[in-house]
C-alpha cells in the first residue's frame, strides 16, 4: 500500500526520491511468471470465447446452407 | 489498359484491408495487455487505456461506412449483420464507459498531464471494473463474428 493508500500492483515500484508520487515502471517485473500468468489468463478467456463463437457461427451457417440446398 | 485501371482500385482495397487487419490486431493485443492490470501495473494500464480510447475512435472512423450501411439495412426483415450490429453497439457503449471511467479514476496519467479531477467516488471504480468485465466478454465475440473476414484478410 502506497502513501495515498492505493494498492501497489505487480510491475510497479514507487518512486523513492520524487515528490510527485507517480510510480515508476519496472519493465523487468512484467516478465515475472506471476505477472505473466495474469496476461495468459486474459488471453485464454478471449481465445476460448472466440473459439466458441466461431464454432457456433460456422455450425449455424452450415445448417442454413444445408437447409437451403435441400429445399431446392 | 483495362488491367491497369482494374488492378489499381483492387490494390487499394487490398492495402486498406491490410491496414484494417493489422490495426485491429494491434487493438486486440493492446486491449488484452491493458485488461491484464496485474501484468502491466497502473502506469502502463492507464497510458495504454488512453491510447486504446484514441484507437477506438480511429477504428470507428475507419469502419464508419459499415456503420452507415448496416444501420440503414436494420429495418429489413432479413437484413444481415443484425447480431453484429447489436454486439458492436453494446461494445461501443461498454468501452466508452470503461475508458471514460478509467480517466476519471486515473492516479498516474492525469496527474502526469497536470490535470486534476476532484473525484474520489468509488462509484466510478465500480463502473470501470464492471464495464471492463463486460468488454472482456464482448471483445472476443466482436472479433469472432468477423472470423470469415479475418480469414479472408490474411490471404
Amino acid at each position: 500500500v502506497d502513501r495515498r493508500g492505493a494498492k501497489v500492483t505487480p510491475g510497479v515500484e514507487l518512486n523513492s526520491g520524487g515528490t510527485s508520487g507517480v510510480p515508476s515502471i519496472q519493465l523487468g517485473d512484467l516478465l515475472e511468471p506471476v505477472n505473466l500468468a495474469v496476461l495468459w489468463n486474459t488471453a485464454w478467456i478471449e481465445a476460448a470465447v472466440i473459439a466458441a463463437v466461431v464454432i457456433v457461427d460456422a455450425g449455424l451457417r452450415e445448417r442454413r446452407r444445408a437447409r437451403r440446398g435441400s429445399s431446392r | 489498359v483495362p488491367v491497369v485501371s482494374e488492378s489499381l482500385p483492387l490494390r487499394r482495397v487490398a492495402a486498406r484491408t491490410r491496414l484494417d487487419f493489422w490495426f485491429d490486431a494491434a487493438i486486440l493485443v493492446g486491449y488484452t495487455v491493458a485488461y491484464s492490470y496485474g501484468f502491466t501495473g497502473v502506469v502502463i494500464h492507464e497510458w495504454l487505456g488512453i491510447a486504446l480510447g484514441i484507437a477506438l475512435l480511429l477504428h470507428i472512423t475507419l469502419h464508419w461506412d459499415w456503420v452507415v450501411r448496416t444501420t440503414g439495412r436494420l429495418l429489413r426483415p432479413r437484413g444481415p449483420d443484425k447480431l453484429i450490429w447489436l454486439v458492436n453497439l453494446a461494445l461501443l457503449f461498454a468501452m466508452t464507459l470503461c475508458v471514460a471511467s478509467g480517466i476519471l479514476i486515473s492516479r498516474v496519467a492525469l496527474p502526469e498531464l497536470r490535470i486534476s479531477l476532484p473525484l474520489d467516488d468509488p462509484f466510478w471504480d465500480r463502473v470501470h471494473t464492471l464495464t471492463a468485465e463486460v468488454t472482456l466478454g464482448l471483445v472476443p465475440v466482436h472479433v469472432a463474428l468477423r472470423w470469415r473476414w479475418i480469414a479472408g484478410a490474411r490471404r
